[in-house]
């Protein structure tokens, strides 16, 4: 395969990725709403953060560095959660939101 | 002087990163390449495939990386199969421990799919230097 060829394919996964995002955010989103109004175990904190651990880790290499920060934060914001497991109290919440609010706007 | 890198197995959940590991691999550098998207996966895989190296993610749902680098030290047929880890964590820390646990190398996400199988080529020959 040339060098052209390659370029052409990765940038195809790369567009491809970025057409997938909002799915990925809807996941989290998804995971987010069920913790925070009890519909979902606490336990489900570890996909929360398993969720938000993949995007940092591709989404830089598929070219969108920000969406990697800004998942990136919110993992490590959430991780202290994951050990007990627990859900963020109400006024932590806000704050996780907020995370999120970015994330989704860097998505945007 | 051992034989040169041409099979690697390859053990990462990400959908989106193993699509993107594995056309670097193969179309770049060259290499047979078996994908795989779980720990569990991939100890049944390296039997039959008989990689020279994994490229190992770390944290997985199912089983972690760490865990499957014990399992492949506890089988006498994949003591000595080097491993590469692939992290999102790029702390010192992190990376230190990896290293502990018995890693050839430690590759950290982002990463360049230009530029990747000369860092592969480059630890499996310090590696063979070494033996």
């Amino acid at each position: 395969m040339s060098m052209e060829a390659f370029n052409r394919q990765i940038e195809a996964l790369r567009a491809e990725y970025r057409a997938g995002l909002p799915d990925k955010l809807r996941e989290i989103d998804g995971l987010w709403r069920g913790l925070a109004d009890g519909a979902l175990q606490p336990g489900s904190v570890l996909d929360l953060r398993r969720a938000l651990h993949s995007l940092a880790g591709s989404a830089r290499t598929f070219g969108v560095a920000g969406v990697s920060e800004a998942a990136l934060a919110a993992e490590t914001w959430i991780e202290p959660y994951c050990a007990r497991p627990a859900v963020p109290g109400p006024a932590e919440q806000a704050v996780f939101q907020r995370l999120l609010d970015t994330l989704k706007q860097t998505a945007a | 002087m051992s034989q040169p890198l041409k099979k690697i197995l390859l053990i990462e959940d990400d959908d989106d990163i193993r699509t993107i590991l594995r056309v670097a691999l193969e179309k770049i550098g060259g290499f047979t390449v078996r994908a795989c998207s779980s720990g569990a996966e991939g100890l049944r895989a390296v039997g039959e495939f008989t990689p020279q190296l994994v490229m190992l993610d770390v944290m997985m749902p199912d089983m972690d990386g760490p865990t499957v680098l014990g399992r492949l030290r506890e089988r006498p047929e994949t003591q000595g199969l080097p491993v590469i880890f692939l992290t999102a964590r790029a702390a010192p820390s992190d990376i230190a421990r990896l290293r502990g646990l018995g890693a050839l190398d430690v590759l950290t996400k982002p990463f360049d799919p230009m530029t990747l199988h000369e860092k592969l080529r480059k630890a499996w020959e310090q590696q063979s230097a070494k033996t």
